[in-house]
């Protein structure tokens, strides 16, 4: 009973605590007293100044802990990693352009294209739960690629990682890109050589590299380092608004209420608002510029690249734009396309916003077709008087802009401006609660609670 | 009635009580036993309100008394509570 009477407040038991005791002296206690000492002491905290912190640095405390808790349980992801390395049948260490060579195809083998069929291949079948909840597998594609890792070894070559929640899973997942790299990189040599063949007879055939896997893709044993961080601050942060507004709804329940009733009727307007704000979707579409015939080498970028930008000053210009805009009626802006280039200047995404979907994708195929049809032209022009090269350019076998990743169809808008509106709303309500006070209603109610 | 507010003004209307003294004339005149928590909850937010004071004592058992603010709070809710009785009272015998 002593124990429970040290609950109380300092200040408190500095005025009334020897008197406390000696109640407590008189009164035999037993277990029905014990919880009314506790219970008041509890109150007592509560109502006290300081308490009031106290309250919300506890349940702060105990949010984290459960935060921590739920990211033990929720955030267990496994990373597989392999390395591959492009050597050329001369041997020696990769040459830059080689590892170039590999980023280019690693690039095509984790296109978005190529990425869905991975998602939804039977012995994979990958975020199946996000699926069956009805996420888009564009989506699910972006997802992929923001979990799959590539770099550029010191040592020549690349690492590619896959991370997921099942262990096998990623492990196979990383076993699938590699041999799909390898494999890719086989079938593109063999079209080259035959290419070659066919066409340039005489000349003596390409250097082809082959690509090796360095190291296999492992299969992790332990989860990666947990990302218990964003988790444990939100649930700090909950467990703090929580503490406060316990507190406050202890020390002033009424005030608490109408400031509910006022933020509850504010998020449900927002709610309502958010649905008259305007919608955009944006489509996108990525094409690669590559030589069928011979690998692009670093040293030929720069004039790829210079062609690129005479290109875009053609195809984004006003009028160009107008007559796309036209053929789809609509009144097509230079801001409504994008185009920007990869890095490194392997190829070019080209996107486009509207209200519509459908009608962005359109305009994002009109401007890749404008780019493919305008850059085979040039390239026509540019093999005029030279036989053998004209008929290279006529079955597009120079330098070629071909579709990486087709225009995706944007099944959800850019920007979901519910939970914004809503949380604006709220933040109104909570102001308006704020600013209907009566005068000296704190008071009022400061002595009510006591 | 089990206000221990308004149970502690009442038996302090009688004398100057130390605790343990208020939850026996209490559970005698009322029949509610209040904890121990619960009186000293309700005493410090009378002692807040200027409703009692503790007389100065040498034992460690501090006796209250009301002051004249808690005279008048007592009033007003007797006399309150005095209304409803009587409404209820000429109501039940009504029917």
């Amino acid at each position: 009973m002593r124990l429970a009477a040290l609950l109380y407040p300092r200040a408190w038991r500095e005025q009334y605590g020897e008197e406390f005791q000696a109640l407590l002296d008189d009164v035999r206690p037993g277990w029905r007293e014990w919880l009314n000492v506790v219970g008041g002491a509890l109150r007592m905290r509560v109502l006290h100044a300081s308490a009031y912190w106290k309250l919300a640095a506890a349940c702060g405390a105990a949010g984290m802990l459960v935060a921590a808790g739920l990211s033990w349980r929720a955030d267990r992801r496994y990373v597989s990693t392999a390395a591959l390395r492009m050597e050329s049948p001369a041997g020696g260490a990769p040459s830059l352009d080689d590892t170039e060579q590999l980023a280019d195809l690693a690039r095509s083998i984790f296109s978005q294209t190529n990425l869905m069929s991975i998602i939804t291949s039977p012995p994979l079948n990958l975020y199946a739960e996000e699926r069956r909840d009805g996420v888009a597998i564009d989506v699910l594609a972006r997802r992929m690629a923001g979990d799959i890792h590539v770099w550029r070894l010191a040592q020549g070559g690349l690492a590619v990682s896959f991370a997921y929640g099942d262990k096998k899973k990623a492990h196979d997942v990383v076993k699938l890109l590699t041999t799909e790299l390898v494999e890719q990189n086989s079938r593109r040599n063999r079209m080259r050589m035959a290419l070659w063949k066919q066409y340039l007879p005489q000349a003596p055939p390409p250097v082809l590299g082959t690509t090796q896997v360095v190291e296999a893709a492992t299969l992790p044993e332990h989860p990666e380092g947990l990302h218990s961080l964003p988790y444990v601050g939100c649930g700090l942060a909950a467990g703090l608004a929580l503490g406060l507004l316990t507190a406050a709804t202890m020390r002033r329940p009424r005030a608490v209420l109408r400031m509910a009733g006022f933020a509850a009727a504010g998020a449900v307007l927002g709610w309502g608002a958010s649905f008259l704000a305007p919608r955009t979707y944006t489509s996108t579409a990525s094409l690669r510029i590559t030589r069928p015939l011979v690998p692009m080498q670093t040293a030929d970028r720069a004039s790829v690249v210079e062609e690129f930008h005479g290109l875009e000053r053609v195809v984004l210009n006003e009028e160009s734009l107008t007559a796309i805009g036209r053929s789809l009626r609509i009144h097509l802006r230079p801001r409504d396309v994008r185009v920007r280039l990869l890095d490194p200047p392997v190829g070019f995404s080209i996107s486009s916003s509207g209200r519509d979907g459908v009608v962005a994708r359109k305009v994002v195929n009109q401007v890749a077709r404008q780019f493919q049809e305008r850059h085979a032209r040039e390239e026509r022009a540019r093999a005029a008087g030279d036989p053998e090269l004209a008929v290279l350019a006529d079955r597009q076998l120079g330098v070629r802009y071909e579709f990486l990743d087709l225009a995706t169809f944007p099944a959800t808008p850019d920007f979901d401006w519910r939970l914004p509106m809503a949380a604006v709303g709220l933040t109104l309500g909570l102001l308006g609660a704020v600013w209907r006070r009566k005068p000296g209603y704190c008071q009022v109610n400061r002595l009510e609670s006591r | 009635m089990t206000d221990p507010v308004l149970l502690i003004l009442a038996s302090l209307a009688e004398g100057d009580k130390h605790g343990y003294a208020m939850m026996e004339d209490i559970e005698r005149f009322a029949g509610v036993r209040l904890g121990p928590g619960t009186l000293y909850g309700a005493i410090t937010r009378m002692v807040e309100r200027g409703w009692i004071r503790g007389v100065d004592s040498e034992d460690r058992r501090r006796p209250y008394c009301l002051t004249a603010a808690g005279r008048r709070a007592l009033e007003e809710q007797t006399a309150s509570l005095d209304q409803v009785l009587r409404t209820a009272r000429r109501r039940l015998l009504r029917t």
